[in-house]
């Protein structure tokens, strides 16, 4: 088993006994993150998968693979290009103005957990699914926790 | 005290709201503003303590009699009797079902059984908080809506024991694991197997059950069967059961399961002239849905090629006398589906010095392929002179311990899929298409011809009666909303409403464009052979005459005439002319090459930040329908030049929508390219930026959103000197089933971001967001009288989920088959807008893609990122000039 699959693998930032498949990396982040709430990372500007202790931001930024991107970006001002006059902004009149409009979101966690449907849980560990079994069957039964 | 009573809700009381879906029972109202006010559904008087329980609240209470109308489906559920007493066919699985529930639970589970029924049978109260808005909408014309749902009418009261059964020596085959474990039915009770777990209403004594069995074989198994845990109806995988269980009755049909799906074999349409069948069949899933678990059930049809590889094996030693060669040049890189495990493969090479009857080692025996298939699959190879196939494992079966290659016997493999040479084929396609591509009473009709199926077959019902479970045979109705025709603006700000059929080509061309360049293109280029001078010469003229009517003026193009059509001679030619720094080139080019078309967009974008214009020498030659390609070509002329042929009316002011899409590179597979568009206030400013960053194929996710992000709102705030209010995230290119993964992934860091980006730029609060995913790809479909619904029909209830801030949208109109509506998935919003705004926003974006003058499938800044990223993927290969950024230069 130890060919060419194996070095794919690269560290996760916050356990580094995990070795991680570079594909699998966005998956498990999600996952180790929740694990290190504390911990004091900050991620790359240029690669949310990257995450790094803040003194090595820096040099990292500096050295980014992902950086490319950026400095095609920057360089755009010396390639000679021909230019087109900008084109002239009409103000479009509107029938309806929504710009003052203030409401809440719609959530629909909150209509789920007081209707008569099933719901599920996710990525939680076992103690947590466990009781949430629990208590989605007994607010399901209607019988009240007390 | 209301929290309480909201919780006071009876389970198994589906029955009911297939009777009364839109009475007062359902809890979301259409009106958001009300105040709350709970109500009581149903009642029963005898039970008076419970009653006054849930009067003696202070709110107040509104009583309703037992209405007779109300309970004529729930003959099958006695409400006093929690299971199904008698039913001549399923009698023995429910008697022991309700001896295992007796018996089982002692004082307590009886107990508890008949204190749920009185106790729930007597309030159901619902209250409203306050601050909860609803998903539901109210503008436009309602419209009464069929979809391609059954509801399941009853949904079973058990409690069920799951087991995990193992075998030793290991079964590969699912048929005879269960015929083994058939022989323990007495033990087992009425159960449920679907190859590794079992469910069944019976609990073993024992934690670990050992039971021991002997196959007609004369071989002895050992059967492990662990106890894993109990489910009950409350649980979401109780709905894994019930899929389950519709499985194993539309097995009764005599269906087959082919990769994930059931398919009708007797059925088959044969195109033998193609040697393909056609197997139809039927996608299904029970899901739990707004309100009610839902069957959805859609009619798909397989592509089956009645050739295996041997038989191309033959052909290929009949015709050419290289076969080897030519076998190879067929063979590699096709997926063969191996019928006796349902398994499917990739060849990567075949040996032409084994045959079947080469031995292998397996248990330390040695053993030739023919006794290995003939012992484990009962299947005779006929040739045993044939070649052997071998197959590379995926690294993710390597992963899983698999073995690296897999040999497989040319008889055995089935070709799969189409190939390129079939997917030209214009007569074969067309078929199929006649085949697969249904009108939507068509599809009705077979829909109701499945749920008959289902009902009348003895097989089928039984097992559905067994397990007390029961399909609507109507399909579910729901009322959805016609938004209004919205209007397209023109030159002058003149309006015209979309039409019916959201299609406004004729006013395009009468009305005249909403801006174009104030002394319109002067100095652009033409580049053709010598050979299509005529014809380029009368497009030009053409093309002259179509923009001058919709108010762009055109003047005579330089032309360049190169002798030959040599890719090299064209990019020479552009080459000549970008010295003059024109504003536009136009190819004619002899047919559709995609090299020479990558070659000459790769000079435009990448060398030169040319807007380029490539037509084939079929099109310009098209005397008939001249006229209506060269409006077409004016209008993207346009657009390439930065100019914008409509615009519809958008009441926010400081709003940014953004699309995303990503494409999978066509030359090297590990690299995908993503492709963001923003829009820059629509309602000052008509133009989009674009933005490509690339990133690995294998990742669902986005990784760099936030640098594009950033550039689009730099771009915003050069050109409006502050940041956009409003931004409205599109996000297409990700499945339905990775919605918690974007939401982790995705927006938690965009919100971040934007939020220190915001505190930088010394605005007092960040911007309100909303981030919206888009999948295109979903089974669910909606008819309205038997027809397609018209543009513009939103549904928002009923077969939406109940877990999820989503609505769908048919916002393209479609001539041939069944339109496919498109689902949005609000994961992330304070953007401060009503669900009603949400989808009127959504719909007038739609109306904004130019290469087409009518509304698309997704919204216009999806389609526009869409058809950027599969430009870089297929001919670019990298992101493009930055100085084309503000143009639609990959229309």
């Amino acid at each position: 088993m130890e060919n060419a699959h194996t070095q794919d693998v690269i560290e996760c930032p916050y356990e580094k006994h995990h070795q991680i498949l570079r594909s699998r990396m966005q998956v498990h982040l999600t996952r180790c993150r929740k694990n290190h709430p504390n911990e004091k990372k900050v991620t790359c500007p240029f690669n949310v998968t990257h995450i790094l202790n803040e003194p090595e931001l820096e040099f990292h930024v500096s050295s980014c693979p992902e950086r490319t991107s950026f400095e095609h970006f920057r360089s755009s001002v010396e390639v000679p290009i021909c230019r087109t006059v900008p084109p002239p902004m009409p103000q479009c009149q509107s029938e309806e103005n929504w710009d003052d409009e203030n409401v809440p979101s719609y959530n629909p966690q909150a209509y789920a957990a007081n209707a008569d449907v099933l719901r599920s849980i996710q990525g939680a560990p076992p103690s947590q699914r466990k009781a949430f079994r629990k208590q989605e069957r007994l607010r399901l039964l209607g019988i009240d926790n007390n | 005290m209301s929290d309480d009573q909201s919780r006071g809700r009876r389970r198994p009381s589906r029955e009911y709201h297939s009777s009364e879906s839109g009475s007062s029972r359902r809890p979301r109202e259409r009106s958001t503003s009300e105040e709350p006010k709970p109500k009581v559904i149903k009642t029963e008087p005898d039970s008076p303590d419970r009653y006054s329980r849930a009067s003696s609240s202070n709110v107040s209470v509104k009583r309703e009699p037992e209405s007779p109308d109300r309970s004529p489906v729930s003959e099958t559920n006695v409400p006093n009797i929690p299971i199904k007493k008698e039913d001549p066919d399923g009698a023995e699985v429910e008697i022991k079902k309700e001896r295992a529930s007796t018996s089982r639970a002692g004082g307590d589970g009886a107990n508890r059984g008949r204190d749920r029924v009185n106790r729930y049978e007597v309030s159901l109260v619902y209250t409203k908080p306050s601050d909860v808005i609803s998903k539901t909408g109210s503008l436009g014309k309602e419209i009464t809506l069929q979809t391609n749902y059954f509801r399941l009418l009853t949904t079973p009261t058990w409690k069920i024991h799951q087991y995990h059964v193992s075998f030793s020596p290991e079964i590969e085959l699912r048929r005879l694991k269960s015929g083994i474990l058939s022989e323990h039915r007495e033990l087992l009770g009425g159960y449920l197997y679907d190859g590794s777990k079992l469910f069944t209403t019976t609990k073993l004594k024992e934690e670990k059950t050992i039971l021991h069995t002997k196959s007609k074989q004369g071989e002895n198994y050992v059967i492990t069967v662990k106890y894993v845990g109990v489910i009950s109806m409350t649980e979401w995988q109780s709905l894994q059961i019930l899929n389950l269980i519709l499985r194993r009755s539309m097995e009764g049909l005599k269906l087959q399961l082919v990769g994930r799906n059931f398919y009708d074999p007797v059925a088959k349409i044969d195109l033998r002239e193609y040697r393909m069948q056609l197997w139809p069949g039927y996608q299904t899933s029970i899901r739990q849905h707004e309100k009610d678990i839902l069957l959805c059930a859609e009619i798909a049809h397989k592509v089956m090629r009645t050739e295996t590889v041997y038989d191309i094996f033959r052909r290929c030693q009949e015709n050419t006398r290289d076969f080897r060669e030519d076998f190879k040049r067929h063979i590699i890189g096709l997926t063969v589906l191996t019928d006796y495990n349902n398994k499917t493969y990739r060849i990567n090479d075949i040996d032409f010095h084994k045959t079947p009857r080469e031995t292998f080692s397996m248990k330390g025996e040695k053993v030739t392929f023919m006794d290995y298939y003939y012992k484990k699959y009962n299947i005779r190879i006929r040739d045993p002179q044939q070649p052997l196939l071998l197959s590379k494992a995926k690294e993710r079966s390597l992963r899983g311990g698999e073995k690296e290659v897999v040999i497989l016997i040319p008889e055995l493999c089935r070709a799969t899929g189409l190939n390129d040479s079939m997917r030209n084929n214009f007569q074969l396609m067309r078929a199929m298409a006649d085949h697969t591509r249904m009108n939507p009473d068509r599809r009705i009709e077979r829909l109701r011809t499945f749920n008959d199926r289902l009902q009348q077959t003895e097989d089928s019902m039984r097992i559905l009666t067994d397990w007390n479970m029961k399909l609507d045979t109507r399909l579910v109705e729901v009322k959805g909303r016609i938004l209004d025709q919205q209007k397209i603006v023109f030159r002058d700000h003149r309006k015209e409403p979309s039409g019916e059929q959201a299609d406004w080509t004729r006013h395009c061309r009468s009305m005249g464009m909403f801006t174009t360049p104030s002394r319109g293109l002067e100095r652009w280029a033409v580049i053709a052979t010598n050979r299509n001078s005529r014809d380029l010469r009368n497009f030009v003229e053409s093309l002259i005459r179509a923009a001058n009517g919709m108010n762009m003026r055109i003047d005579r193009p330089r032309e360049v005439m190169i002798y030959d059509d040599r890719n090299h001679s064209f990019i020479q030619a552009m080459e000549d002319c970008c010295r003059q720094d024109p504003q536009l080139i136009m190819c004619l080019v002899p047919n559709n090459n995609a090299e020479r078309y990558a070659s000459i967009k790769k000079k435009g974008c990448l060398e030169r930040a040319v807007p380029t214009q490539v037509i084939t020498q079929k099109s310009a030659s098209n005397q008939r329908g001249l006229m209506s390609i060269c409006t077409k070509v004016a209008i993207q002329i346009n657009c390439k030049l930065g100019y914008t042929p409509w615009m519809i009316d958008v009441p926010l002011s400081g709003l940014m929508t953004i699309g995303y899409d990503v494409a999978k590179s066509a030359r090297d597979k590990s690299k995908a390219y993503g492709a963001l568009v923003a829009t820059m206030d629509l309602k000052v400013n008509a133009t989009f930026y674009s933005t490509v960053a690339e990133c690995s194929s294998h990742d669902v996710l986005a990784n760099s959103l936030w640098p594009m992000m950033t550039k689009a709102l730099r771009q915003y705030r050069k050109e409006h000197d502050k940041l956009p209010n409003r931004i409205l995230f599109y996000r297409d290119g990700v499945g339905e089933g990775s919605l918690k993964q974007v939401y982790e992934h995705e927006v938690k860091d965009i919100v971040e971001k934007l939020e220190q980006e915001y505190k930088r730029a010394k605005m007092e609060k960040p911007p309100m967001f909303a981030y919206v995913v888009v999948t295109k790809s979903i089974n669910t479909r909606v008819f309205a009288r038997g027809r397609n619904p018209p543009p513009g029909t939103v549904v928002d209830d009923v077969v939406t989920l109940p877990e999820r801030y989503d609505f769908y949208l048919v916002s393209q109109s479609v001539r041939q088959g069944t339109v496919a509506p498109t689902s949005y998935n609000v994961v992330y919003s304070n953007i401060r807008l009503t669900p009603d705004q949400m989808q009127l926003l959504t719909y007038k974006m739609t109306h904004l893609y130019y290469n087409w003058s009518g509304t698309t499938r997704v919204p216009a800044v999806c389609q526009y990122a869409k058809k950027l990223a599969s430009l870089v993927a297929s001919s670019l290969y990298q992101p493009p000039q930055n100085a084309l950024e503000k143009k639609l230069y990959y229309l």
